[in-house]
């Protein structure tokens, strides 16, 4: 792999991978360890952001390095504030991880998910044959229900990457993705908003992508745990678990409000016009996905008259 | 201390990655075991001593190296059997690595049950069915396959005419014949690297399709076998999970 060098670039060839686990999840982290130990790519470190005031949890989740080594490991204790013992530093964790990380590549991965033997190889090589800044692969959803597999899907599996695609629907997970710190443009701000105690990573990656491009790898890179037991945070919670839908309503309002900023109060501006090409919005209105999902960019009304909109351009005004 | 229980661990070779062996033999000496399990590794090289000078550099002290002519996946397991004493034998992929606590799942699973048992791989699970409950399935892969002695004893280890592919669905398909069942055990976890590298896959196909036409001929028209040896489900011999 070419090594690129030059003022303020990092130079090493290394991948950070930055988990963050809580308490309680020990043996969900293991496995994901384990996914990275049998992980072909040689030069790995390992940033294990924990929320939490437990050391002897800490202790433990230490002791993982005893057992999966040939890694590079670095540990986080992040508590939240007294007057907040129960709040979701999620993407405050992320941005620790990400500060500490040394690795010229960086990837995200939650404690309950594992990555295929060839994530990383696959897709810096995707990085490198393409120069982008980035690279995603397809994952796969494992739906289980105590840790017996009974469903698959390739819920988030895609043939190509698309922006308008993105706006309908988060289909680019946390664990899917590579990032090059040396490819990164300066002014990009390589942080997850801490606003938000949902949709994040939703967040995150429309704002990396609407910079950066990326290339999309048609292959399986990582696999999506969803558990059946409702403790996924993706999901409305079915029990009727009135706090977690409305900490749901609430983290979606805020990802509507930074949608529209990223955007500067025009869905479709000039900027992106650039970055969405009109065969892709035909491609995207042809797919029943569009009506199927609810979009989170305004209503969908406006959304759909947006996307028409730039397929007859002369009657647009912008 | 008194040793109730030998784990004799058979691992066949042939021109295998060596880091993947590496971490493999790194994992076994790792493993969380009660205290009355004694662990032999056996390191069966198909290169007739070829690469005897890689891999002796893998040995630690539990584990021993023996070579042969390249007599295929399940004649190696079985020379190895054959060679030494053991209680449960585990017949293990060179291309894989077992998660640090496979083997104490796999003999807790096996404590009162009787019949062959396989872990589980990871992270791409194999699709075919099995009980949830019981762990029952109908076939058990012999990439990570547990064997108690009496079962090795009464059915003689694998069938070497197949060379590779197979020969863990002719012995299932037997173990179930002679009144034993086959078992997943959802939590001893095995890497393998089914799906995601780059393979030679003319040269698989050919001899999988070889396999595959020796299963046929072996049981197509055995009665004795109706029910078990089940080939309506194609190349998978059971129902699926997804």
């Amino acid at each position: 792999m070419p090594k690129l060098a030059g003022k303020n670039m990092i130079d090493n060839n290394k991948i950070s991978v930055i988990i963050r686990t809580m308490g309680n999840r020990n043996d969900m982290l293991g496995r994901a360890l384990f996914s990275l130990y049998c992980n072909y790519y040689p030069d790995k470190e390992v940033v294990i952001v924990y929320q939490g005031g437990d050391t002897k949890t800490l202790e433990q989740i230490k002791s993982w390095q005893n057992i999966y080594d040939g890694m590079e490991y670095k540990f986080i204790q992040n508590t939240p504030p007294a007057n907040e013992p129960d709040k979701d530093l999620r993407s405050d964790n992320i941005n620790k991880g990400i500060t500490a990380a040394t690795g010229r590549y960086i990837c995200f991965l939650d404690d309950d998910d594992t990555l295929a033997p060839t994530h990383f190889n696959g897709l810096i090589q995707a990085i490198d044959d393409n120069n982008t800044a980035w690279a995603c692969g397809n994952v796969m959803m494992d739906i289980e229900l105590d840790n017996y597999i009974y469903k698959k899907s390739t819920h988030f599996s895609y043939n190509k990457f698309s922006y308008v695609q993105l706006l309908i629907e988060n289909f680019i997970t946390i664990h899917s993705y590579v990032i090059d710190r040396n490819r990164i443009n300066k002014d990009f701000e390589l942080k997850f908003n801490t606003e938000l105690e949902l949709y994040e990573d939703y967040e995150f990656a429309l704002r990396l992508a609407y910079n950066h491009t990326p290339y999309h790898l048609d292959k399986v890179v990582a696999f999506y745990k969803v558990r059946t037991d409702n403790t996924n945070s993706f999901e409305f919670d079915k029990a009727g678990d009135t706090a977690k839908n409305t900490k749901r309503d609430r983290a979606g309002q805020k990802l509507e409000q930074l949608k529209q900023q990223l955007f500067d109060g025009n869905i479709l501006t000039k900027e992106m016009r650039q970055i969405i090409t009109k065969k892709e919005v035909r491609e995207v209105l042809n797919t029943k996905k569009l009506f199927r999902f609810k979009t989170r960019v305004g209503s969908k009304r406006r959304f759909k008259i947006e996307l028409y909109k730039l397929l007859k351009p002369k009657k647009q005004v912008i | 201390m008194l040793i109730a229980m030998k784990v004799l661990v058979g691992i066949t070779t042939y021109n295998s990655n060596i880091d993947i062996l590496a971490k493999s033999l790194d994992m076994l000496a790792k493993q969380v075991l009660p205290d009355n399990v004694e662990l032999a590794i056996n390191l069966h090289d198909n290169t007739n001593g070829k690469q005897k000078a890689i891999l002796t550099k893998l040995l630690k002290s539990n584990i021993t190296y023996t070579t042969s002519n390249n007599i295929g996946f399940g004649a190696s397991h079985n020379k190895v059997m054959a060679d030494n004493e053991f209680d449960y034998y585990l017949c293990l992929n060179p291309d894989g690595i077992a998660h640090h606590n496979m083997i104490n799942a796999l003999l807790e699973f096996a404590k009162n049950k009787q019949g062959i048992f396989e872990a589980l791989q990871f992270p791409a699970e194999h699709p075919k069915y099995y009980c949830s409950d019981t762990g029952v399935t109908d076939w058990c892969s012999g990439c990570a396959m547990l064997i108690p002695k009496q079962i090795y004893k009464e059915l003689g280890g694998f069938d070497d005419q197949f060379f590779m592919y197979m020969e863990d669905v002719d012995i299932s398909w037997r173990v179930r014949k002679a009144g034993y069942k086959c078992h997943t055990v959802k939590d001893a976890m095995f890497f393998h690297d089914t799906y995601f590298s780059e393979r030679d896959d003319e040269g698989i196909h050919k001899m999988f399709l070889d396999s595959d036409a020796k299963l046929k001929k072996k049981y197509k028209n055995n009665l004795s076998y109706w029910r078990i040896a089940d080939f309506s489900k194609g190349y998978g011999f059971a129902k699926t999970r997804w």
